[in-house]
């Protein structure tokens, strides 16, 4: 075919069309997600993009996640104009099942947290690996839904209704398995980095 | 009682919550009522294992290992499901070459076990430290045959201390490879969630023989104790659902069954997403069976007949078993756990009925059967409030309501609402969200909201609900506004004759707030602008016939005016028809002209049926002329292709480069052609109409003649006019275009923080969108002639955001300047014209609310902010040189 039209500006990203798998996970309380995230920080999403990245040998779909930082417990913040956006590229998509002729594709990895534009999180997010990619610690694990955002109670829920969050962990006087005050896990988790 | 075993490792064993409704009990299923299956009757479920170790393990462990795990599936007697080891892995698979085991773009006659031995492929994938030991699945299906033809499995081998860890991980995973999702029946009692063994807070059956008597705990529960703690064992319920989906012969002729239908409480409306779990009461822990509603299917709307059903298998006949609903408090499942509607309770037979009053939660009605038989009509009827009763929204909080007749929003009928403590009604979801806004009233579900605001029920006031054959009413009655101030009186009432909304307002305090009704976001096209609600009189008939919203936003500078109003809305019964139909195919493209956009109801164009709509359009283009075609709005993922339309070949397409997942082409053509641009929704590459969502879009399909500009993110560039340019008194032989939106003359300007007084007190400036504008995301293009220009900015989204911009700036001779819209987001900005080097401010004006022409001389602005967002979307502003 002859080419007649020539593409413009940000190429257009063809991605493979994953579904679910189940996994296992290490389960953590509040100081092993500390210890093992690379940043901990309450966000805003501002925006979601699909995209791909090569690694393995072939194409693998991703989600980039644009995040506001609006308190930061760990790690390093941009600097810059970015100053205080976070950007966080997840394996994983929100495609729908593929079919093509007889063959559906039934799984992918999409375990990885959905975030909403708009939604405020706590994430406790890994160090990304050398494609780039990185997730929250223990995927839901170390993905915090603050609901009440800007009032004084707020609460903060993981994607596991925070089932053994406070596990060996009775200093902070918190129980595990159901919401927490905003406040209260703050402050948990300052006295996990020493902050 | 010893604590140490709690110390045990424990592991959550996840399937995909954000996952469509596949089932509690299958994890994929080919269509309602029929889960995909491995085709069992020759040798059986196959496996392919990686050729290198896994952590500690050696190869030939990690291979025992692997056909170990498989075969406690296997040796269920009741069960025909057997696996057998096929020839290995082509290669060692490594971080060098995982990708086609991991994503296959198609069938490759292998059902991989990947050993990562070094935990690279992890790491790479997830970050380091993410926690994932493992995950397994079907991978490939058969829709015609509803066969599993393929699976997989990734294991992160460092993950592993020893062999027994191994071997618990894999028989879980193994589960979900044989087609099994979560499940729960007695694990959700050991986290500390503080469930019971019955209807919450009835601990009906007491604790477990002892609360460390780990084998109560079904494999398939979402969350794993730990070596020691018998993951490897399958409990009733596991063996019940492998022997569902894979039965011998006998499994259903010596056991029994147990099946019936979970209801809201009108008694009517099938709920899926329930857990259903009975108990023999002889030996509750042990023989005892758990299924989610609606399990069986992928979908939850009520033309389903497997909505909401329930099926419990493998029973014990003649044993009494007592069936309750349960709440599910922790983990991931592939069927979408609901907040219950009301109190978790039993199946009371006879007694079973939404009334609390003589249907008690913590009374059942013993249900059995003989073997070979099953005890249908095992319901479950959710018991709910009376008309009168405070509704517990608290503050934030919904509740979801039977109506008493069905109700009409825009095409779709409901037989159900969500009242919702911030002062809506909504239809198809419940909502939390206590800050109102344009985007979400367009884009959420359907609403009618009287004050949609932060109220707060919890401090003070009522919400209740009354109800006749003919009319449903909720009323807000002295709710403070949060924390808590004020007092807000409403209610907001549905007629069944003539299926109008009306709202009717008392006294209200709060000075903010959004009124109004949405179609919601597969219906409105997300450009509707506010109105002014109130305009005469005590009362006001909205007709809203060929409108898809009808609404106003109250702010701080522009207050509530509706107290002691009566709104009604009519005429949003119907839906829209698709205007362009038929034009399924390149012979039936639509001829359109660019610019084109079909945001105006008028031109409705929808994908719909899913799986059977696709929209071809058909235009000229000639040699040169750049194209933008983009869907700007579309609440569901869209697909983008362009035909030769003369010859059909597919020229280009995209899936996602538009907003989120919606599509984006930015192209030149070098050719004269005939094109066709289809729209469809992923995965319909065949662009034939096979996608798998669907609803309204918007289209944009422009085209544009001029040079590209070398614009970036905060730059600007001085562009020499082909004519002198009068503004503000002075002549101009240039112009700067300035990345952030608006163009000035004399000098540059890349602040990306626009405010008014650097407005006033900078160079002149046109600005049609001064805002964070990030030009390497668009285009920016330069159309000059000898006495005019436009600069077209090409879907340019603002900095870290993907929601295009489309506008033109339009300078000429005679000194005219005018700002001409497309599709904007709706965000912050500064729109307007000044002389600068420090102009007095004027004030602000409303440009959507005034006459389009202008004088281009002083200053003219409106600043927009994410409270009030930009409002001029497919309008003009012509400034005159006067």
């Amino acid at each position: 075919m002859k080419l007649r039209i020539a593409a413009l500006g940000v190429a257009a990203a063809i991605a493979a069309a994953p579904l679910a798998r189940a996994t296992t996970l290490v389960h953590m309380n509040l100081r092993d997600l500390v210890q093992r995230a690379d940043k901990v920080v309450r966000v805003t999403v501002l925006d979601v993009s699909a995209g791909t990245v090569s690694a393995g040998g072939g194409d693998l779909p991703t989600v980039t996640y644009r995040l506001k930082v609006e308190e930061s417990f760990k790690g390093d913040a941009a600097e810059g104009k970015g100053a205080g956006v976070l950007e966080v590229r997840m394996l994983g998509t929100a495609k729908a099942a593929r079919t093509e002729g007889n063959v559906r594709k039934l799984s992918f990895l999409q375990d990885v947290p959905e975030l909403r534009v708009g939604q405020d999180y706590v994430l406790f997010t890994t160090r990304p690996s050398s494609a780039g990619l990185s997730t929250t610690v223990g995927l839901g694990q170390g993905a915090f839904t603050i609901t009440g955002s800007g009032k004084s109670e707020e609460q903060a829920v993981n994607a596991f209704g925070n089932a053994g969050l406070f596990r060996g962990m009775s200093e902070t006087g918190l129980a595990s398995g159901r919401p927490v005050s905003y406040a209260q896990l703050a402050q948990a988790i300052r006295a996990v980095t020493g902050k | 009682m010893k604590t140490s075993t709690i110390r045990l490792a424990l592991v959550l064993l996840v399937a995909a919550a954000a996952a469509p409704a596949f089932a509690g009990g299958p994890l994929a299923n080919c269509d309602s009522g029929q889960p995909f299956l491995w085709d069992v009757s020759g040798p059986g479920i196959p496996f392919n294992p990686d050729q290198g170790d896994l952590g500690p393990l050696t190869h030939a462990a990690a291979v025992a290992a692997v056909a170990d795990s498989f075969n406690r599936w296997a040796l269920v007697p009741t069960s025909t499901a057997t696996y057998f080891q096929g020839a290995e892995l082509p290669v060692d698979v490594d971080i060098t070459n995982f990708e086609p085991y991991l994503d296959a773009p198609a069938p490759d006659g292998l059902s991989a076990i990947v050993f990562d031995d070094t935990g690279e492929i992890f790491d790479l994938l997830f970050g380091p430290g993410s926690g994932i030991l493992g995950f397994a699945g079907p991978e490939w299906g058969d829709v015609t045959t509803c066969t599993i033809t393929e699976g997989l499995s990734f294991l992160n081998g460092p993950a592993f201390d020893d062999l027994t860890a191994a071997t618990d991980v894999m028989v879980h995973e193994f589960g979900h490879y044989s087609n099994l999702a979560h499940t729960i029946v007695n694990g959700q009692q050991f986290l500390g969630l503080g469930d019971t063994s019955g209807p919450t807070p009835n601990n009906t059956f007491g604790n477990p023989p002892n609360p460390l008597a780990f084998e109560v705990i079904e494999t398939m529960y979402p969350f794993y104790f730990g070596p020691g703690t018998g993951t490897q064992n399958l409990n009733r319920d596991d063996v019940s659902m492998i022997s569902t989906l894979y039965p011998e012969a006998t499994f259903f002729t010596t056991t029994a069954s147990i099946a019936g239908t979970i209801f809201l409480p009108d008694g009517a409306t099938r709920l899926s997403g329930v857990n259903v779990i009975a108990r023999n009461t002889a030996d509750p822990f042990f023989d005892a069976v758990s299924a989610v509603s609606g399990d069986f299917t992928d979908f939850t709307d009520q033309g389903d007949p497997v909505t909401g059903t329930y099926r419990l298998n493998g029973l014990t006949p003649g044993a009494s078993y007592a069936v309750y609903v349960d709440q599910i408090l922790a983990g991931g499942f592939s069927t979408t756990p609901v907040a219950l509607p009301g109190p978790e309770e039993f199946h009371n037979g006879a007694a079973e009925s939404s009334d609390a009053s003589t249907d008690d939660p913590s009374v059942f009605t013993a249900v059995s059967a003989a073997a070979g038989g099953a005890a249908t009509g095992v319901n479950v009827i959710f018991n709910t409030f009376a008309p009168g009763d405070p509704l517990p929204v608290g503050d934030d909080d919904f509740v979801q309501l039977p109506l008493p007749f069905a109700f009409k929003m825009c095409g779709q009928e409901y037989n159900a609402v969500y009242v919702n403590a911030n002062g809506s009604l909504t239809f198809g979801a419940g909502s939390t969200d206590f800050s109102e806004s344009i985007v979400e009233f367009l884009g959420g579900p359907p609403r009618i909201a009287g004050v949609w605001d932060d109220l707060n029920s919890a401090a003070g006031g009522i919400v209740t609900f009354d109800r006749t054959a003919n009319t449903f009413t909720v009323r807000w009655e002295d709710v403070p506004e949060f924390v808590n101030t004020g007092a807000n009186t409403f209610s907001i009432t549905l007629k069944r004759s003539s299926n109008q909304a009306e709202i009717e307002y008392g006294d209200l305090t709060v000075v903010d707030g959004l009124a109004g009704l949405s179609c919601g976001g597969a219906i409105t096209s997300g450009f509707e602008n506010e109105e002014n609600l109130r305009t005469h009189g005590h009362r006001r008939t909205i007709n809203m016939n060929n409108d898809t919203a009808a609404f106003e936003i109250f702010t701080a500078g522009e207050t509530n005016d509706l107290a002691g109003y009566e709104l009604t809305f009519s005429n949003f019964k119907n839906g829209f028809r698709d205007e362009f139909e038929p034009n399924d195919d390149i012979a039936h493209a639509r001829r359109i002209s660019p610019p084109f956009s079909n945001e105006s109801v008028r031109s409705f164009s929808t994908v719909s049926p899913v799986g059977g709509d696709v929209d071809y359009f058909r235009f000229r283009v000639k040699a040169g002329d750049i194209l933008a075609l983009e869907t700007v709005r579309g609440a569901f993922d869209s697909l983008i292709g362009v035909f030769d339309a003369d010859t059909g070949d597919l020229l280009a397409f995209d899936d996602d480069g538009g907003n989120g997942l919606l599509s984006r082409l930015l192209l030149q053509a070098n050719v004269d052609l005939n094109l066709a641009v289809a729209v469809t929704a992923y995965p319909d590459f065949d662009f034939n109409g096979a996608g798998e969502s669907g609803g309204r879009y918007v289209l944009v399909a422009n085209t544009y003649r001029g040079d590209i500009l070398p614009v970036g993110d905060d730059t600007t560039t001085e562009l020499p006019l082909n004519f002198p340019f009068r503004y503000q008194g002075a002549t101009y032989n240039s112009v700067f275009v300035n990345s952030n939106g608006n163009v000035t003359f004399g000098a540059g300007n890349t602040d990306f923080s626009e405010s008014v007084p650097e407005l006033l007190a900078g160079p002149p400036r046109i600005a049609p969108l001064w805002d964070d504008l990030d030009g390497t995301q668009g285009i920016v293009v330069a159309e000059h002639s000898s006495h005019q220009l436009n600069l077209h900015f090409i879907s340019v989204p603002e900095f870290f955001a993907t929601s295009p911009n489309y506008f033109t700036v339009h300078l000429d001779v005679l000194g005219l300047s005018g700002i001409f819209y497309g599709a904007t987001s709706r965000s912050d900005a500064l729109v307007g014209v000044t002389e600068g080097g420090g102009a007095a401010d004027p004030g602000e004006t409303d440009f959507s609310a005034r006459f389009p022409i202008l004088s281009g001389r002083g200053t003219t602005y409106e600043q927009f902010n994410l409270g009030d967002t930009v409002d001029l979307s497919f309008r003009s502003l012509l400034f005159l040189p006067f």
